[in-house]
């Protein structure tokens, strides 16, 4: 199970979520509030809303949490205005646009799912501004947010999921807003889980780095004090032919050169020298 | 390749063959943006995930139709060598391929404003006194591509009326029924890259078998084409020896060397930055764990490998009966 963070602005965006995923806090600074699920190995981030209150929720969770860069999956979850699309529907985003620069971020797409281009803004977009952009949604972090998640993680671990809130900016029904976004959790977490099981599978079946035991190599280094760049080499050597060979074919190549004798670094260097070629092949 | 979303230069939204293209992918999110380069250079990309991911991005080249060679490819006995770039990346996956340093991202781009190349390709055939040697898109396999814009088809079209210019179109593809039903011509080179089944199913894994590039390769003939056969890049192993010999006896048993118009040799080679970007990449396969050499800029094995596997297969070529031999060392 990879480890995910799930950031919002605001806490009532979050709660739906605290609930399905039980969580104690992490830490706490000013409007910043971090949470865990240990069991789903859950993060929760409730940042404040705006650019500026995002990026630095995000900084200072990876300047705590930096061990997992790696393979955290981060989500921006939350409310978000279109003129044109459906009120209370769902989005993954396939483009976060920079409303004041019209500079954009693209996710690494891969999932088949509903999707839409979103811009966020400084301030609250009104009508006029949302009827000029009438297919996309309109927030005030997402660019942010992805953003700063790219000084920390790679882009397929950032992710902008987002649900219809208005029309125009005003939002005429609270409580209906809160119901129906509660009601389309499960969608999002469906969403969320897609990217998870596609990024695990992938990286599951392109796992081929090859693992060996390095035994015999240290035990050769040592008796033959190789320098540190001839280690290096070595180890290269290595993963190359255990790419086209068996591990103990590879303790036979070292066993007959650990009965060598050195006198010299000459020798030594020789001996290293026919080590090479057998790894390589020559 | 990821179908579901194709992302769409602006200025090329209302063209023809956009149309026709999202027609046929059907994708449920066209994604409009400024500029390629927004999407193909975007940093951070971790280039392997998005290769599973590839996508399509439609775009118009505004400028350099065409480049001159690069030092790393042969120029096959021309003074005016010259390549173009009608798509950048390739739908195939080859581990050896310079591309997946080349650019941030792996996804497929299309230049849709074909004729644009055509004309600045005429335009430099007017002012050029001299025979003009133009490889179709080097960094891409055209061929494969037909399906999607038909720019092979155009540019014999175009070269059938060009006696100064000759036109080579190099693929690891079998599917050619369609543009050898146009007219051969003597300046139209049809290239196809061949490798060892070992090496294919080892290195190439989604490009088609030896066996059906050998009977496309027959049929181009069959029908009047100048073929060539690219024995490049050549990949050491302690068995090279075995499995080219094989390699070359199985090819020609089906091919008489006579009725080949030439054959290129080249070991792998690689720009260093390219190497070392694949490298971080991290490419997992063992074609980057070699022990190689760096001379002018460029990564390849040492020099006595080299030699070793050009002259092997130059010698059995030669014995074989074919005429033009290209090496590339």
């Amino acid at each position: 199970m990879l480890p995910k963070l799930l950031v919002f602005a605001y806490p009532d965006e979050a709660q739906v979520y605290l609930n399905q995923f039980p969580a104690k806090t992490l830490f706490q600074l000013k409007s910043i509030h971090c949470l865990i699920n240990e069991k789903e190995n859950v993060y929760t981030l409730i940042t404040g809303s705006g650019f500026e209150n995002v990026s630095v929720a995000i900084s200072v969770f990876f300047e705590r949490y930096n061990h997992l860069r790696e393979n955290i999956l981060c989500f921006n979850i939350g409310i978000a205005g279109s003129y044109g699309q459906p009120l209370y529907s769902v989005f993954y985003t396939s483009k976060i646009t920079n409303y004041h620069t019209l500079k954009s971020f693209y996710p690494d797409v891969f999932i088949k799912t509903s999707m839409a281009e979103l811009m966020s803004i400084l301030f609250p977009a009104n009508k006029k501004i949302m009827k000029h952009y009438p297919a996309a949604l309109f927030d005030m972090e997402a660019f942010a947010f992805a953003n700063t998640c790219r000084f920390f993680v790679k882009n397929h671990q950032i992710h902008c999921i987002k649900f219809v809130s208005d029309k125009d900016g005003k939002i005429s029904d609270m409580f209906q807003l809160l119901e129906q976004y509660e009601h389309k959790a499960p969608e999002i977490l469906s969403i969320i889980y897609q990217i998870e099981q596609q990024v695990n599978k992938f990286f599951k079946c392109n796992n081929t780095k090859v693992i060996y035991d390095t035994t015999i190599a240290q035990t050769f280094s040592q008796k033959m004090r190789l320098t540190f760049s001839q280690q290096n080499q070595l180890n290269k050597a290595i993963q190359y032919y255990l790419h086209q060979h068996s591990k103990d074919s590879l303790d036979t190549i070292f066993q007959s050169a650990l009965n060598t004798e050195i006198k010299s670094k000459q020798e030594r260097n020789q001996v290293f020298q026919q080590i090479l070629n057998k790894l390589y092949n020559v | 390749m990821y179908k579901h979303l194709i992302y769409i230069e602006e200025k090329i939204a209302h063209h023809p063959a956009t149309q026709r293209i999202t027609e046929s992918l059907r994708p449920a999110q066209i994604v409009y943006i400024q500029h390629y380069k927004e999407v193909l250079n975007q940093t951070n990309s971790h280039w392997l995930f998005n290769k599973e991911y590839q996508k399509i991005i439609l775009a118009k080249r505004e400028n350099e139709f065409y480049y001159k060679g690069s030092y790393l490819t042969p120029t096959f006995g021309f003074k005016h060598f010259y390549y173009n770039t009608l798509a950048i990346n390739c739908l195939f996956h080859c581990e050896y391929c310079y591309l997946q340093g080349m650019y941030n991202t792996p996804h497929l781009v299309l230049f849709l404003n074909n004729q644009d190349f055509i004309q600045s390709t005429q335009q430099l055939i007017h002012q050029s006194k001299e025979k003009i040697y133009l490889a179709l898109s080097y960094d891409t396999d055209l061929v494969a591509l037909e399906r999607y814009y038909p720019y092979c088809k155009e540019w014999m079209w175009f070269a059938n009326n060009e006696p100064r210019l000759t036109i080579e179109i190099r693929t690891k593809s079998h599917q050619i029924d369609d543009i050898i039903s146009l007219t051969p011509a003597d300046n139209i080179i049809l290239s196809f890259t061949l490798s060892p089944e070992e090496i294919q199913k080892k290195y190439e894994p989604f490009t088609t078998k030896l066996e059906q590039r050998i009977n496309a390769l027959k049929k181009a003939i069959d029908k009047g084409f100048r073929v060539m056969i690219c024995v490049d890049p050549l990949i050491y192993s302690a068995e090279f020896q075995t499995i080219y010999s094989k390699f070359l006896n199985d090819v020609f048993r089906e091919i008489a060397p006579k009725r080949l118009y030439a054959a290129s040799i080249g070991v792998f080679r690689m720009n260093k930055n390219f190497f070392k970007r694949i490298k971080k990449n991290g490419n997992p396969s063992d074609i980057y764990y070699y022990n190689y050499v760096t001379e002018n800029k460029m990564v390849s094995y040492p020099k006595n490998i080299r030699r070793e596997m050009i002259m092997f297969v130059q010698n059995i070529l030669s014995q074989k009966g074919v005429k033009n031999i290209h090496i590339y060392d």
